[in-house]
């Protein structure tokens, strides 16, 4: 319970303060600039565009387990699992699971109570079709950051602490995601190698879908591209996790 | 005098510990040293792709952001050098009854939590986020007189002294509290508004930003000083707040450990 509370509290306010920070820093800008647009952006469906997107970085931000592990290796805690006759990664996979659909729903209540206001008094909606389309990038970001932290947590067979390329990772998804600032919004080059990268799907991609910045069908073809992308973390980590098992000492516990 | 001397060379003493407990951990230094590096470019590229599209942002130039970004990673690495790792580990020290030792001492708890680890990779930092002030300093069209550079300094002080209170009023409510790292959420995330230069926000939140979470204090006050944006004029009464707000805090601090219930009690 303890941890939920820590959990939610910093979701909510990650949420809140983050959205709020850069709104207002993206405001700053529409008021200095002399041409309503940047990109395909006004600074109406800029604004929208910083709070779903924030939204959706809180949604499928790591949690607790995944980053627990590397504890555990140390410790030698991992001996308990190893002698189950389950899936280790199928246990995380699940716990994690279970660990999300509360903290979800406590987030889009906390997002529903701030948030509906605002659109109505800003005379924006969010689109059906656009949220539906949503959710299958929503999950694979989920995924897709699960599996980066669970990566990052099996490097300690490696290092002592891995608690600073969690932090590394985290900046990354920060900056690369689109929480901050729309992809389209980066030079074209850059824009270019950004589409081939995971990143995106964690906000980006599911952002624009929920503010209709693009139409579902635009996106459809990435849906392969994350796909592949998961499928080739879920690889790093079952082949890390396999030559991480052959230093493990299984010491303490 | 004899007792700030006294807590001088105990910091020293700490400092010395620090840097032989480093020497075994060299990978830890790296790493660390890189991580800092990592937040110092996303600061800089979010600032990079906004001015893309602008010249300036609430009133700051290209050149007056960089200064901006320099006075926030030369704070932000003071503060990781003396307070963050302190600050991280003090609810650890509630919940084991690790703080029973600090109490024993015949120093200020305020002082041996707050300041016990030194953070040696940050001090590499430091060096770097001085280089990258100077060079934004060097780079920018207008001059910078000796009086905006000794109050910059000044503001510098005082905001490391606003770093140091907001942390250990945390640090004192985390005693009354059972789950202690919702705190440190709490204060990471508030501290991130200080982020930013104030002028962005709306005048209430700067308000705010300037009395009850002085978090402008930190580095967009300095900054402004520096640019000569702010004077001393403008701004003197944060002075005296300061100091109230230390004092405030040093005593909520002892009434949160007089409340402190030892766990090996």
């Amino acid at each position: 319970m303890e941890y939920r509370v820590n959990f939610l509290i910093s979701s909510s306010l990650g949420l809140i303060i983050g959205a709020a920070i850069h709104i207002f820093l993206w405001n700053a800008v529409y008021d200095a600039i002399d041409h309503p647009r940047i990109g395909a952006f006004d600074r109406k469906a800029m604004l929208f565009y910083i709070g779903c997107a924030t939204l959706c970085s809180v949604l499928t931000r790591a949690y607790r387990k995944e980053r627990e592990i590397a504890a555990e290796i140390r410790s030698g805690e991992l001996n308990k699992y190893l002698i189950k006759p389950f899936s280790f990664f199928g246990f995380v996979a699940s716990f994690s699971l279970g660990e999300r659909l509360s903290g979800w729903a406590f987030l889009l209540i906390i997002a529903a109570v701030f948030g509906f206001p605002i659109l109505y008094a800003a005379n924006l909606s969010l689109s059906f079709a656009g949220i539906c389309a949503a959710i299958p990038f929503l999950l694979c970001g989920m995924v897709l950051n699960f599996l980066f932290t669970l990566i990052i947590a099996l490097l300690a067979f490696w290092f002592d602490e891995v608690w600073t390329f969690q932090v590394m990772k985290d900046l990354l998804l920060w900056f690369l995601s689109g929480q901050v600032f729309p992809m389209s919004v980066l030079p074209a080059p850059i824009q270019q190698i950004a589409h081939w990268l995971p990143f995106q799907y964690i906000a980006y991609v599911p952002a624009t879908l929920m503010t209709g910045q693009q139409h579902p069908t635009e996106l459809l073809p990435y849906f392969p591209v994350v796909l592949f992308h998961i499928g080739l973390l879920l690889l790093l980590a079952h082949w890390i996790w396999q030559k991480g098992l052959l230093r493990y000492g299984a010491f303490g516990g | 005098m004899k007792t700030v001397v006294r807590y001088l060379r105990l910091w020293g003493a700490f400092l010395q510990n620090c840097l032989m407990r480093e020497m075994e951990f060299r990978s830890h230094f790296v790493l660390t040293f890189i991580m800092d590096i990592l937040w110092y470019a996303v600061q800089l590229g979010l600032f990079e792709v906004l001015y893309l599209h602008t010249t300036a942002i609430a009133g700051f130039s290209h050149a007056d952001m960089l200064v901006f970004l320099g006075t926030l990673y030369v704070t932000d690495a003071i503060d990781m050098v003396l307070f963050s790792s302190n600050f991280w580990r003090f609810p650890e020290y509630v919940r084991t009854g690790e703080l029973d030792f600090f109490l024993l001492r015949p120093v200020h708890p305020a002082f041996s939590t707050m300041l016990r680890y030194v953070n040696i990779p940050s001090l590499a930092n430091l060096l770097f986020a001085i280089g990258f002030l100077l060079f934004a300093i060097s780079v920018h069209p207008d001059p910078f007189p000796l009086d905006h550079t000794l109050a910059f300094l000044l503001f510098l002080a005082l905001g490391t002294l606003v770093t140091y209170f907001l942390q250990l009023f945390f640090a004192a409510l985390s005693i009354f509290l059972v789950a202690t790292e919702g705190i440190q959420f709490v204060f990471y995330n508030i501290s991130q508004l200080g982020d930013k230069p104030d002028v962005i926000y709306h005048r209430t939140f700067q308000r705010m930003l300037y009395t009850i979470f002085p978090l402008a204090l930190i580095a967009s006050v300095p900054a402004q000083v520096l640019l000569g944006k702010l004077t001393i004029l403008d701004i003197w009464w944060t002075i005296p707040l300061v100091a109230v707000l230390l004092w405030l805090t040093l005593r909520f601090f002892d009434f949160a450990l007089r409340h402190y219930s030892s766990v090996n009690s």
